[in-house]
C-alpha cells in the first residue's frame, strides 16, 4: 500500500460513526418498536454480546490480511479467483443497492419532515452526485470530512437528547422484567443490523501500518459507545411517544425534534437538523461507493492503484462513474411509495446487511480451512 | 494557496445556505405572513371543515379567522391557504387544536393521522374539545377586538400549566394506540355577562371527554375532573367546596394529591379487583363567618367531608371507566408499574377486564392549615 493511501484506524471509526448516524435516526426506535414493544429502547444493549463477538471475529479476519490488503484482496486470496470474483461482484451489488437505498431514504426524510410538496428525484440525484464526487477522490478526503463532522453531529444529537429528557415518561420505558427477554432480543435486531454494517465497513478498507495491539479493545469501546448512543436515541423517542406510536411514525426522531421548544421561545428546528443530516448521508453514500467500486474493480481485474487522480478514467476508474450512476438509478427506482420504502427499510435492507455481514467471516473461514490464509 | 482559494469559495457559497433562496422554500417577507395559532376541526357533509385563527395583533391589529371545507383535512387545508388574498397563512407556529363536539363524536382517527403527517403541526399541541358547539363557531365568536380564541386558550394554558399537558395530540394518539381510549380536555363557550355588554365571549375549562377507538363516547363533568387529575397524577391546585353541619359552604384548596393503585388478586391468582388509595393535602381557603377552623374538631370534621366528597368523585370516574370497558385513565399502566411481573400487559388489556373487577376507593386527607383570621 502506498503511504498516501494509509490512514489511522481511528479515522475509519469516525467515518463509520458519522455515516451510521443517518440510518440510526431512521431505524431507532421505529424499527425495533413493532418487534419489541416497550423493550425496544434497550435492544442495542441486548445486542452487545453478539456485536462484541462479531467485532472479535472481524479482528481475526483483519489479522490475516497481508500488508496493503483489505477485504476484496483477501476474498480473492481465500476463495481463489473464480469464486472470489463472483463473491466480490455480489458484495459490490449489495453495496450499490444499499447506496441507492441510502439516497432514497435520505430523500424521504426531507419529504416527510420539511418539504412535503417536493419530489424525491431532486434529493436523490443531488446526493448521488455528491457521493460520486466523494468516491472519485481518495478515501482520506472522506475521512477528514468525517473527522470534522462527527463533533458537530454528535453535539447536536446530544443537545436534542438532553432537551428531550425533560419530557421523558419513564412508564413508556419501564418496567422491564425477565418475561421481556424475548422482546429484548427481537429489539436487538436493528442495532445488530446497523452496527454489524459499521464493523463490516472497517474490513473494506485497510488502515496504514501494522495492526496495533489493543485493536479489539478499541473496537469494543466503539461498539459500546455506539450501543449507548442507540439506546439513548431509542429511550428519548420512545419515552416521548411510546412504543406503539413510535412504530407508526415515519420519522419518530424528527417528530421529537419538531416538538422541542428551547427556553419557551426557540422551536421548529427540525429543518435545521434535517439539513444537517445531509452530512451523514453524504458520508455514507461516499463510504458505500468507495467500498462498491473497490470490490467491483477487484472482481473485473482492474484493482485500484495508489495515487489515482480524481478525474482520471483509466485503469478501471470509469467503473466508479458506473457505480455512481447505478446508485442514483437505484435511488430513483427503489421504494416508489411509502409502504414499499418501509418494507425496504425495515426488512429487505437489514436482512441483506446481516447476510453480507455474515459473509465476511465465512470468506475468512473458508480461506483458513483451505489453508490459503 | 489552493486551500485559501477553496476556503474563500466556500465562504462565498455560505450565504446560499441560509435557506432563503432554497429551491423549495416558500420565500415570503415576515410582514406577508399571517401567523395562525389555532386550528379547528368540524365535520361537513362528505368531509371536514378546518378553521384557522390568527394570533392577536396580526393584520392591522385584528385577529383573523378563516374556515374551509374539504373532502379531507389536507384538502381543506389547501383551500384554507388560498383564502387569504394578500398574505400567506403561516401554520408553522400553530399552538392549539380545537375540536367541535360533533367531529369528536364522528371520530378523530383521520384527523390525528393528518396531524402526524403534516409538516406544519406538532404532536405536542394541546388539544381541546369544545362542547355543544362547533370549533368554527367558537373560533369566530370568542374574544373581542384584538383578542381571540388563541389568546383565551393561551391564557388558560398559562393558568393551568400542569393540567393542560394532560391532553395533547401526541398523548391522545399515544393512549389510543396503546390502550384504545384516551382523555381529551373539554371546554365550554361562556357568553359575556349580561351586566357587561362590552365583555367578550370566551371559553372556560370544563372537564374531560373520553375517546374510545377515536370517538367521543362520554364526558366527565368539571367536578369529576378532580378525580381524573388525582388518578393521573396531574393535580393542579383545585378549589373544593364542602358543607359543614350547619350547611355553610367551606372552600378548601387541594394542593397536593396522589393516587396509589393496588391490584387485588383472587384465589385463582387472577386479577379480581382494584384498590385506589388516594392521599390529598388541602388548606382552608374560605368559610362563611368567623368559625374557629383552627380547632381540631372542626378540621377533623371538614377533613372527613372532604374525603367523602373526593371518594364520591373517584367512584364516578372509575364506574364510567368500568361501564365503557375503557382504561382511559391509564390504570393498567400504573398497575404494571406497581407489580411488573403479575400485571404484565395490563397497560393494553385492562379495559375489557374492568367490568369483572371489584373497585374500592380509600381517601386519606389532611387539612394542613387554614388562613384563619382569628
Amino acid at each position: 500500500m502506498n503511504h498516501s493511501d494509509s490512514f489511522p484506524q481511528r479515522q475509519l471509526r469516525s467515518l463509520c460513526t458519522a455515516a451510521l448516524l443517518s440510518p440510526i435516526l431512521r431505524l431507532i426506535p421505529g424499527s425495533a418498536a413493532p418487534l419489541a414493544g416497550r423493550a425496544a429502547w434497550a435492544g442495542p444493549l441486548a445486542a452487545l454480546p453478539l456485536l462484541l463477538a462479531y467485532g472479535w471475529l472481524l479482528g481475526r479476519v483483519r489479522r490475516d490480511m497481508l500488508p496493503g490488503e483489505a477485504l476484496p484482496e483477501l476474498c480473492l486470496r481465500a476463495l481463489g479467483k473464480p469464486l472470489g470474483r463472483l463473491i466480490l461482484l455480489g458484495l459490490s451489488a449489495w453495496l450499490l443497492l444499499y447506496g441507492g437505498f441510502v439516497l432514497r431514504s435520505g430523500a424521504e426524510r426531507f419529504l416527510v419532515t420539511v418539504y412535503p410538496r417536493a419530489t424525491a428525484p431532486f434529493f436523490v440525484v443531488s446526493m448521488g452526485l455528491l457521493g460520486l464526487l466523494a468516491a472519485l477522490g481518495p478515501l482520506q478526503s472522506l475521512l477528514r470530512a468525517a473527522r470534522m463532522a462527527v463533533p458537530v453531529l454528535l453535539g447536536v444529537l446530544l443537545l436534542i437528547l438532553l432537551a428531550a429528557l425533560g419530557s421523558l415518561d419513564k412508564t413508556e420505558l419501564l418496567p422491564l422484567t425477565m418475561s421481556d427477554a424475548g422482546a429484548l432480543l427481537r429489539g436487538a435486531f436493528p442495532a445488530l443490523d446497523l452496527l454489524t454494517f459499521g464493523l463490516a465497513a472497517f474490513c473494506f478498507f485497510r488502515p496504514g501500518g501494522e495492526e496495533a495491539p489493543g485493536l479489539f479493545g478499541r473496537t469494543a469501546l466503539w461498539i459500546g459507545e455506539m450501543a449507548l448512543l442507540l439506546t439513548a436515541v431509542g429511550a428519548a423517542v420512545q419515552g416521548r411517544f411510546g412504543a406503539a406510536l413510535s412504530a407508526r411514525l415515519s420519522a419518530p426522531f424528527f417528530a421529537l425534534v419538531r416538538n422541542l421548544v428551547f427556553f419557551r421561545s426557540l422551536e421548529r428546528m427540525e429543518a435545521l437538523v434535517v439539513g444537517l443530516w445531509i452530512v451523514p448521508d453524504y458520508l455514507l453514500t461516499g463510504l458505500v461507493l468507495h467500498g462498491a467500486q473497490r470490490c467491483l474493480r477487484q472482481a473485473v481485474g482492474l484493482p485500484p492503484k495508489p495515487g489515482e487522480r480524481r478525474l482520471e478514467l483509466s485503469g478501471g476508474r470509469w467503473l466508479i462513474g458506473l457505480c455512481g450512476a447505478i446508485v442514483i438509478c437505484l435511488g430513483l427506482l427503489l421504494g416508489p411509495d411509502p409502504a414499499s420504502l418501509q418494507l425496504w427499510s425495515r426488512a429487505i435492507i437489514p436482512l441483506l446487511n446481516l447476510f453480507a455481514a455474515a459473509l465476511i467471516p465465512a470468506i475468512w473461514l473458508i480461506g483458513r480451512l483451505q489453508k490459503k490464509l | 494557496m489552493k486551500k485559501t482559494l477553496l476556503f474563500l469559495f466556500l465562504l462565498l457559497l455560505a450565504p446560499l445556505l441560509i435557506g432563503c433562496g432554497a429551491l423549495y422554500a416558500q420565500r415570503r417577507e415576515v410582514e406577508q405572513l399571517q401567523v395562525m395559532e389555532t386550528l379547528g376541526l368540524d365535520p361537513a357533509p362528505g368531509g371536514v371543515v378546518l378553521s384557522l385563527a390568527s394570533s392577536s395583533g396580526v393584520g392591522e391589529g385584528k385577529a383573523l379567522c378563516y374556515s374551509a371545507a374539504g373532502a379531507s383535512c389536507s384538502d381543506a387545508m389547501d383551500r384554507l391557504r388560498s383564502r387569504s388574498l394578500e398574505e400567506l397563512l403561516f401554520c408553522g407556529h400553530l399552538q392549539h387544536i380545537l375540536i367541535g363536539e360533533e367531529a369528536a363524536r364522528q371520530g378523530l382517527d383521520g384527523f390525528l393521522a393528518f396531524v402526524c403527517r403534516s409538516s406544519d403541526l406538532r404532536l405536542d399541541m394541546p388539544m381541546y374539545l369544545v362542547l355543544d358547539t362547533s370549533a368554527e363557531d367558537t373560533m369566530r365568536t370568542t374574544g373581542a377586538g384584538e383578542k381571540n380564541i388563541a389568546d383565551a386558550l393561551t391564557a388558560m394554558e398559562e393558568d393551568r400549566d400542569k393540567d393542560s399537558r394532560l391532553s395533547t395530540a401526541g398523548t391522545v394518539l399515544r393512549d389510543l394506540e396503546r390502550q384504545g381510549s384516551s382523555l381529551v380536555r373539554t371546554l365550554r363557550v361562556q357568553d359575556a355577562a349580561e351586566e357587561d355588554p362590552e365583555g367578550a365571549r370566551t371559553v372556560v375549562p370544563e372537564g374531560f371527554g373520553v375517546l374510545v377507538d377515536g370517538k367521543l363516547t362520554a364526558t366527565i363533568s368539571p367536578e369529576d375532573a378532580l378525580a381524573v387529575q388525582l388518578l393521573t397524577g396531574a393535580l393542579s391546585p383545585y378549589p373544593l367546596v364542602v358543607y359543614d353541619d350547619e350547611g355553610r359552604a367551606v372552600t378548601l384548596e387541594l394542593q397536593e394529591g396522589s393516587a396509589r393503585l393496588r391490584p387485588v388478586w383472587g384465589e385463582d391468582g387472577a386479577l379480581s379487583g382494584l384498590d385506589a388509595a388516594v392521599e390529598v393535602r388541602a388548606v382552608v381557603l374560605e368559610i362563611d363567618g368567623f368559625e374557629q377552623v383552627a380547632d381540631e374538631q372542626v378540621l377533623g370534621d371538614l377533613n372527613a367531608r372532604m374525603e367523602t366528597e373526593i371518594s364520591r368523585r373517584l367512584g364516578n370516574v372509575l364506574r364510567l371507566s368500568r361501564r365503557l370497558e375503557a382504561d382511559f385513565l391509564g390504570l393498567g399502566r400504573q398497575l404494571e408499574q406497581q407489580a411488573p411481573k403479575r400485571c404484565r400487559g395490563l397497560d393494553q388489556e385492562l379495559g375489557p377486564l374492568l367490568p369483572a373487577l371489584s373497585l374500592s376507593v380509600s381517601v386519606r386527607g389532611e387539612i394542613s392549615h387554614s388562613h384563619d383570621i382569628t
